[in-house]
């Protein structure tokens, strides 16, 4: 495989998977960056257990997931009763608040960072197992009583309240869930780069994905997995005569595509008619197949 | 649905058209560096014959980005060059041609793009990475045993990829040491200066530290100031800097805030800019134009000189003089310069042939000849690499009508 297209493979896969923690929280009307404080968090502690303290890679990895949780988890408290807003200015500001606190701890490399983290074998094979994992569980729980709770919640909290569904908890466990996958998308992205610097956790991140989600659509988890690969991969395979315009196009697709589909691209009723449609020309070769069969009868 | 088929419609033009231009472009480089020898059968090819019909160089450069510029003058310096060399007849009888990849600025997946689509091209050496991000980008190359140029990357930094990597700056603090012990002695009775610095940066930092450690040595004390990248409003930074009643200040930021806030301290009343102090890679487009007016007396001590006489640095000031109206003194215009006719002076003496066979032999023998060559003819003069880094020297400057005098102060080779 070459060069380029592993690595389009393993960061489109990153993309996803904070993708898909903007998402979660954001069925219930929240806006949450935290995810990418969470994953500084985690991928500076599973660097340093691994090599100040010479620790195995996966007991590293599970301490920088479990530090990751119980970071996400102790804002999430505060945060979980927060008007969308309030959210994101918060959470943005625990972004830059994260990055100020690891440029001046010394015992993280300061400004200059982490170096030498070790090379992780079959690293994408690894990594689209968690894609897997966490779209297996984004989907089950959408197509569960929480995720209508989630819409509800989403459409009215008022009357979702009335209806039984505790918006605080509901928050919270979302806010530490997406955190979790934060934590691991942290640690997988410093096994891809191998090197830890501060401001590899800020708002070029944050900016990309938004994007990412808001082309693609934010009320389905599909949205991401489609347009991630093509946003991302439009930027990497511009030649290199047009590559000055990249930002350009960019911005004009996400205009284009806020203009004419506020909820992105592929939103629900899209599903839906993806969905009849698929019906339909499955009945249309059954049919088919039906004919031939009589035909030859 | 109308306006969604249409959005379809331009999405899978823009999309498809993207993949064509590609291919399309990917398809001429194979064309480009197919082996000469294939093409003319007789008579077979001596051990050192070149094997490609063009030098194709990966070079990663910042073309996007609000540091876009960066890239555009490293475009023009290497225009330069490369004009000059495959006029006088390539590299070894062959053309050069550099293939340029975006690793825009502070975007890591990007400077990681950048990389691995010039590492596709199984290069013998790339230019570059020359951004902050070279430390996402460097861990590939060093696996893959690539040789990089990335020469404006602090020493603290290429320090971690070498022997796979050349570094133009030298150790700061013997440098810095220098500069700031002229400086003091032309400026004496200063006790107390504020230090203004960019912790945001991983250069600016280790180069204040040593500054600092100068400083002190003189026993003089420092109040260091934090400016961020993105600070919009440098008052405040003056008015806190004054507040501290220093003797003066040293800048160790970005130039576009350097000069915001000599304009803000001349505002609120100083006077005295001979006792303003620049760091090195202060000498950038924007501080001209910025401060234009204000900088009269600062002193700014860098380590290349752009008031060389050297007939190489002439040409390229002059070419840039026509087309940008100001002579160069950005380190950027003459990095890429320089770092061709380093390409050059290897691939001849090593008699490299860009035979697919002997990449990583030749690849390392790249790596180890540029490593220590000495008696470089660069831009500015002779010069000397030891263990992958420039032994430069240190120059100390007053800036007169907006640009740097024409007379060198200090002169001290490290």
């Amino acid at each position: 495989m070459s060069f380029s297209l592993y690595y389009f493979l393993e960061l489109t896969a990153i993309f996803i998977i904070l993708g898909w923690t903007l998402y979660w929280v954001y069925r219930i009307g929240q806006l949450n960056n935290a995810p990418i404080a969470v994953m500084a968090v985690s991928a500076y502690l599973c660097g340093y257990a691994l090599l100040n303290w010479g620790w195995p890679l996966i007991l590293a990895f599970v301490f920088g997931a479990g530090c990751g949780i119980l970071f996400a988890f102790i804002p999430a408290l505060a945060l979980g009763r927060a008007p969308a807003f309030a959210m994101v200015i918060c959470t943005i500001a625990l972004i830059f608040i994260m990055q100020t606190v690891f440029r001046n701890l010394p015992w993280f490399g300061g400004s200059l960072g982490m170096f030498g983290i070790p090379k992780v074998k079959k690293l994408l094979l690894i990594t689209y197992c968690f894609v897997g994992f966490f779209g297996i569980l984004i989907y089950r729980f959408d197509h569960s009583r929480l995720g209508r709770a989630a819409e509800m919640i989403f459409v009215d909290r008022d009357i979702a309240s009335t209806l039984g569904i505790n918006i605080y908890l509901f928050s919270v466990c979302l806010q530490v869930m997406t955190g979790t996958m934060g934590a691991v998308a942290g640690m997988l992205y410093v096994f891809t780069i191998r090197t830890i610097v501060p401001t590899y956790f800020g708002f070029a991140f944050l900016l990309s994905i938004t994007t990412f989600i808001f082309v693609g659509g934010y009320t389905t988890m599909w949205g991401v997995v489609v347009f991630t690969p093509l946003l991302w991969g439009l930027t990497v395979i511009l030649p290199e005569s047009i590559t000055a315009l990249r930002n350009i196009i960019f911005g004009i697709l996400l205009m284009v595509t806020l203009l004419l589909r506020s909820e992105g691209v592929i939103d629900k009723r899209f599903l839906r008619k993806i969905n009849i449609g698929s019906k339909l020309v499955f009945m249309k070769i059954f049919s088919l197949f039906q004919k031939i069969k009589d035909v030859r009868g | 649905m109308k306006a969604f088929k249409i959005l379809c419609v331009i999405l899978t033009i823009l999309f498809f058209g993207a993949f064509l231009c590609f291919a399309g472009s990917g398809k001429e480089e194979e064309k480009a560096s197919a082996p000469a020898v294939e093409k003319e059968e007789a008579p077979a090819p001596a051990e050192d014959d070149v094997y490609v019909d063009e030098w194709v160089i990966p070079g990663i450069n910042i073309i996007t980005g609000v540091a876009a510029y960066h890239g555009m003058l490293n475009e023009f310096g290497v225009d330069l060059a490369l004009e000059e060399i495959n006029s006088a007849g390539g590299i070894r009888g062959k053309t050069v041609r550099v293939r340029w990849y975006d690793e825009a600025i502070q975007d890591a997946a990007r400077a990681i793009a950048a990389m691995s689509s010039a590492l596709d091209m199984e290069p013998l050496v790339i230019m570059g990475p020359c951004g902050d991000y070279t430390k996402a980008a460097m861990p590939m190359a060093v696996e893959e045993g690539v040789y990089c140029l990335s020469t404006l990357t602090g020493t603290d930094v290429c320090k971690e990829f070498q022997p796979w990597t050349l570094c133009f700056t030298s150790e700061f603090e013997p440098q810095t040491l220098v500069a700031t012990d002229k400086w003091v002695e032309l400026n004496p009775g200063m006790k107390k200066i504020v230090h203004f610095i960019n912790t945001q940066s991983s250069v600016w930092p280790a180069i204040a530290k040593a500054e600092d450690k100068g400083l002190h040595k003189l026993g003089i004390e420092t109040v260091s100031i934090d400016v961020p990248n993105d600070a919009v409003n440098f008052g405040p930074f003056a008015v806190k800097a004054l507040a501290e009643k220093p003797d003066g200040f040293v800048f160790t930021n970005h130039p576009n805030g350097m000069a915001k806030i000599i304009i803000e301290l001349n505002k609120r009343g100083w006077k005295d800019n001979n006792r303003m102090l620049l760091s090195q890679a202060a000498l950038d487009p924007t501080l001209w134009s910025v401060g234009e007016g204000y900088l009269e007396g600062v002193y700014a001590w860098t380590w290349y000189n752009p008031v060389s006489d050297n007939p190489s640095w002439q040409k390229l000031s002059k070419r840039h003089e026509e087309t940008f109206g100001v002579p160069a003194s950005f380190m950027m215009v003459w990095k890429g310069y320089d770092e061709l006719y380093l390409i050059k002076r290897a691939f001849e003496d090593l008699k490299i042939t860009g035979d697919p066979a002997k990449l990583t032999e030749e690849r390392i023998a790249i790596r180890d000849y540029l490593n220590n060559c000495r008696d470089f003819d660069g831009i500015f003069g002779k010069v000397d690499f030891i263990d992958g880094i420039r032994q430069n020297p240190t120059f100390l400057f007053k800036i007169e009508d907006n640009y740097i005098a024409n007379t060198t102060i200090l002169e001290t080779v490290y």
